[in-house]
């Protein structure tokens, strides 16, 4: 690493192709197409990098440059034979916009197989406005795949799901404004042997019941139903975020291995069939977070439902209150259910500073 | 940065030969020094014959700091339980601005910086080093970036005219 004679050496060009590819990996796509122009040494650099982002709104939502350029990017690029470990496609909010957009969502189809023959190990689709995209089959068989988020908004996609799903290395599914229904969710959830993180956001969730059984980390954000209830057998979750509209009515079965759930529960309506056995599902929490309108009638109902129940592995637990101010009765409620904690080292009661706080939720799916 | 007596020290020696004295802690913080350890457990005395005094002493200031860091951090989770998260915002926004202060360097320390951190394979170093490089040449005009990095345009005047001609998507302006 000796600094050369010359007054400007030019260190960034003597860095090896997989150093520069990875600086590359973090610009816009379009700056990284142009750095061919740089000097010889750039003149085919940017064919190799294997993190792809394409976002319209780079375009100004211009479809046709956008197929264009997408379109283009990958065919000169298919020479070079390199994995694209990570590939996004990014066509949000553009509704009522742009009248070409169906050219996009077909051409998509192209893309993601580009995507899957390419090895691809990270794969985001964030479309909305009522779009046809169609996904072709492959992406649902691609033995590459661990992470995939699917941000559909509106879309058709139980009519895209094909009769086989295998994605056996398939870690990590984060599903935002997709609707499902009967045993689809189930199926896609079958398909993938290895699944750990599952983020379901907005999502809806039109059977009585599903189950998911390797899942570890659970978030599941205002899901929509049209049953009674929805049931979830996940019982090997160890980290739970749950966040309820006020008319979604989950039952979560048995899960004994959650060390840490954090709860939001929106709902004024606490009902005695409505969870039943909430805390007792979570027997083995190790930390506890519940948001809620009325946590005083949770604590409650749940004391009242177990009266011997008690929370032995409970070490922190911290109850944020929405609305107005507990009052002597309630703070008599919150010491009777510490009692049911023996082993607390930590509670908190105060209230909930932002209502939407968004919940942390392990990810494997960063940014650009 | 305080050392307690039972600690084991490693030496370090850059390219020209200067040697540095660090606990084994901050040396594991490089994972190419992690293993040799993990190999060798009674090696004290390492050679680092790719990187030279400057740069290594600036590896180690980067892994000095993040070390004492996650180790602040582990004592505040002992003592006060896991739900302090404000303060561990305040100290992640903390070690930000200093990793931000860090990287106020020339381009030539920069690169260099980039080696030492692939070379001892110090993760945090090298995303940082990488992710500072792409913000020099974000929203720069290929001339611009020439400039910034002292890149010698070597492509003849045909050459630049074929690559335009032949990938005009890449050029196209969007309104």
């Amino acid at each position: 690493m000796e600094r050369m004679e010359n007054e400007n050496p030019d260190r960034l060009s003597s860095l090896s192709d997989d150093l520069i590819v990875s600086i590359l990996s973090h610009l816009p796509i379009r700056e990284v197409a142009q750095t061919c122009m740089l000097s010889k040494r750039w003149r085919n650099l940017w064919a190799i990098v294997p993190s792809l982002c394409f976002d319209i709104h780079d375009w100004n939502v211009d479809c046709e440059k956008f197929n264009d350029f997408v379109g283009n990017f990958l065919l000169k690029r298919d020479g070079a034979c390199t994995d694209t470990h990570i590939f996004r496609i990014l066509c949000q909010d553009i509704m009522h916009i742009c009248d070409s957009f169906d050219a996009v969502c077909s051409e998509a189809n192209k893309w993601i197989t580009y995507a899957v023959k390419h090895n691809v190990k990270i794969l985001e689709l964030s479309f909305d406005g009522y779009c046809d995209l169609d996904i072709p089959d492959c992406l649902f068989t691609c033995k590459t795949l661990e992470a995939l988020k699917l941000d559909l908004y509106d879309s058709n996609f139980m009519e895209l799901i094909p009769s086989t799903i295998h994605l056996p290395r398939l870690r990590n599914l984060n599903l935002d404004q997709i609707n499902f229904c009967d045993d689809n969710l189930e199926k896609v959830i079958l398909g993938c042997p290895n699944l750990q993180d599952l983020s379901m956001e907005n999502c809806g969730l039109n059977m009585s019941k599903f189950s998911c059984h390797s899942v570890q980390r659970l978030r599941l954000v205002g899901p929509y139903t049209s049953n009674e209830t929805i049931s979830i057998s996940a019982p090997c979750v160890q980290i739970l975020v749950l966040k309820c509209h006020k008319d979604s009515r989950v039952i979560l079965k048995e899960m004994p291995k959650v060390t840490q759930a954090t709860l939001y529960i929106n709902s004024s309506k606490y009902e005695r069939e409505y969870n039943c056995h909430l805390f007792r599902s979570l027997s083995g929490v190790k930390s506890l977070d519940i948001s809620s309108l009325c946590w005083e009638e949770i604590l409650i109902e749940e004391m009242q439902k177990c009266p011997t129940f008690q929370f032995h592995s409970l070490k922190f637990l911290s109850l944020h209150w929405i609305g107005s101010d507990p009052s002597g009765c309630s703070l008599d409620t919150w010491s009777a259910f510490i009692k049911h904690c023996p082993n607390l080292e930590k509670h908190s009661l105060a209230p909930l500073e932002k209502p939407c706080e968004e919940f942390p939720f392990a990810t494997i799916i960063k940014g650009r | 940065m305080a050392r307690s007596s039972t600690e084991n020290m490693i030496t370090l020696m850059s390219s020209d030969g200067e040697e540095f004295m660090v606990t084994e802690k901050v040396a594991r913080e490089c994972t190419t020094i992690r293993n040799m350890l993990e190999d060798d457990c009674v090696i004290t005395n390492i050679p680092l014959p790719n990187v030279t005094s400057d740069i290594l002493s600036m590896v180690i200031e980067y892994c000095m700091e993040h070390v004492a860091a996650a180790e602040k951090a582990a004592a505040e989770t002992a003592e006060k339980g896991s739900s302090s998260a404000p303060a561990a915002a305040k100290a992640n926004k903390d070690l930000e601005e200093w990793d931000k202060a860090f990287m106020n360097v020339d381009v030539y320390t920069l690169c260099d910086l980039i080696l030492a951190a692939n070379y001892l394979n110090v993760s945090g170093l090298l995303d940082l080093t990488i992710q500072t490089a792409a913000n020099l040449i974000k929203g720069k005009s290929p001339e611009q970036i020439r400039k910034t990095f002292h890149i010698q345009n070597d492509l003849s005047l045909e050459e630049e005219e074929k690559i335009r001609s032949q990938t005009p998507w890449a050029f196209e302006k969007s309104e």
